[in-house]
């Protein structure tokens, strides 16, 4: 995937956690074999060809496929499966393996897990005795800066997905015109309680513009956003700042 | 608000220079053995919570009592902004708006604006952070010269006992010469060769730069957008109290492993 993951897990007991972190790694491996687009023998580039069918993937591939199909469904098309009419889930499998695997370990005993996964982070249970999990949002327009600062105090699992011009490119599409989409946005920051969730409606959002993702992030439960546009502006949803800290 | 507002470039001023994005990529396991981290397929890293840097840039500064300062009201197109900071000792530990434009959009500016300043001078000054969601870049090269730096830094540095039982962390040993510089090796990326060096500074990474580094086209966009956060990533690793990894995330093996293997050469 060219995607990097960093895990900190803190607790459990070593040798269980260090194997939960082995089986981790040895599933995101998998993932990249069976869903990179960039892979012409990847299951996902096969299945684009028409020289598989669902049914003959391995079950994830099903899986990843429902979850895409939702996402398109509650985002009115905004959240695409397909770009130039090739078969592409990509905007949902890296949330999706990041928080697969974060629930992996948090289930081996660790009594805190970050995983980030290029820039999206899931998180379980706290660091430390009495602190919560404080994860940065880069400031897309200064790079070594924040923006702000997300707390997961309060809440056993939290996800942070960030979704921008340099991670996607001309892969946000205007579902209207099938054409890439003309977006203020330069990032867009979505927090939750599922990774897989956050991550879609990152990207989602991203091709709406500012005003119209504002709007739609601010209509969907449990989820706060912070969006940066090209004019160096910044705009949350009304719960955001509870999340910060 | 908007970039040019002489305030938010003061407050954020402030915040780029102390808070750090951090590549736990880039760090040893800790001898913690209460918590486990590793980078998927590479050398296993870790930083550890409450570490403590020669160059003292934690939370844990005592106080020498809050005072406040507030700054000239300036004047906008939207009306009058003036923001006044509570310091504790040296460090800023909050900074708010007591005049703010208002009415028809400057309400939804201001309300939307205000809790990123906010939260951008607090967390420069306690640095207190796990892990960061940014928008990531693919830039293999970068990340791979990167990881090599960082193996040899971490290999050049003579075991000895850690000077405080709260350094936990691999790397602590004996301080080398400061400026010492560790040259990770060059890294062949499709753009061209990516090559890291670290400034050294007693057992703490300073500076981390790419010396050589793709350009023309794309290149010397991604190169120039790429290169600061990583540098930043790598000197901040040491100074911050930060409990996981990176910033915006760099997928770039070939800058990772030549930090790596500067870091390694550093430490053999």
């Amino acid at each position: 995937m060219g995607t990097v993951f960093s895990f900190d897990v803190r607790g459990g007991e070593p040798d269980v956690v260090q194997a939960a972190l082995d089986d981790a790694i040895a599933q995101l491996h998998r993932v990249d074999e069976v869903f990179s687009t960039y892979r012409e023998d990847s299951q996902i580039s096969r299945l684009a060809r028409g020289e598989l069918t669902v049914a003959e993937c391995d079950p994830e591939v099903a899986e990843v496929l429902d979850l895409c199909a939702e996402a398109e469904r509650l985002s009115d098309g905004w959240f695409s499966t397909t770009y130039q009419g090739e078969l592409d889930p990509t905007g949902l499998v890296k949330g999706w393996s990041t928080e697969r695997v974060a629930r992996l370990l948090a289930a081996a005993g660790a009594s805190g897990v970050s995983v980030n996964g290029g820039g999206d982070v899931q998180l379980y249970g706290v660091p430390g005795p009495q602190r919560p999990w404080r994860v940065g949002v880069a400031d897309p327009l200064r790079p070594g800066s924040l923006a702000a600062v997300v707390s997961a105090a309060g809440a056993d699992e939290l996800a942070v997905a960030t979704s921008g011009t340099a991670e996607r490119g001309t892969h946000i599409v205007d579902p209207r015109t099938g054409k890439s989409a003309v977006t203020d946005l330069v990032a867009v920051t979505v927090v939750g309680p599922r990774l897989t969730w956050a991550d879609a409606w990152a990207t989602a959002a991203f091709a709406m513009g500012s005003r119209q993702a504002l709007d739609w992030l601010e209509s969907l439960p449990d989820v706060e956003a912070l969006l940066v546009t090209a004019g160096d502006e910044v705009r949350c949803t009304g719960g955001l700042a509870q999340r910060l800290g | 608000m908007k970039k040019s507002h002489p305030l938010r470039r003061v407050v954020l001023a402030t915040a780029a220079t102390v808070s750090g994005i951090v590549l736990l990529l880039s760090l040893k396991p800790g001898t913690d053995p209460g918590s486990a981290s590793a980078q998927g397929g590479t050398v296993p890293p870790q930083a550890a919570a409450g570490q403590e840097s020669p160059q003292g840039g934690t939370a844990d500064q005592s106080s020498s009592g809050a005072r406040t300062v507030t700054g000239s009201a300036a004047d906008t197109q939207y009306g009058p902004v003036q923001v006044r900071l509570t310091l504790s000792g040296d460090k800023i530990t909050k900074a708010e708006a007591v005049q703010a434009p208002s009415g028809g959009q400057s309400t939804t500016v201001t309300a939307n604006a205000v809790p990123k300043l906010n939260q951008a001078a607090v967390a420069s000054g306690t640095a207190d952070i796990d892990a960061i969601s940014g928008a990531t870049y693919t830039s293999a090269g970068y990340k791979k010269s990167l990881q090599s730096a960082l193996d040899q830094a971490a290999k050049s540095a003579p075991a000895q006992p850690a000077a405080s039982p709260s350094q936990t962390s691999a790397v602590a040993a004996a301080p080398a010469p400061d400026g010492q510089t560790v040259d990770g090796d060059v890294v062949q990326t499709q753009y061209g060769p990516v090559q890291v060096r670290l400034t050294l500074n007693g057992t703490s990474i300073s500076k981390a730069e790419a010396i050589q580094a793709p350009s023309g086209g794309m290149s010397t966009q991604v190169t120039s957008n790429a290169v600061p956060k990583l540098n930043q990533a790598a000197a901040a690793s040491q100074s911050a109290d930060i409990d996981a990894v990176s910033g915006a995330t760099y997928t770039s093996a070939g800058y990772k492993k030549s930090l790596q293997s500067a870091l390694d050469k550093a430490g053999g």
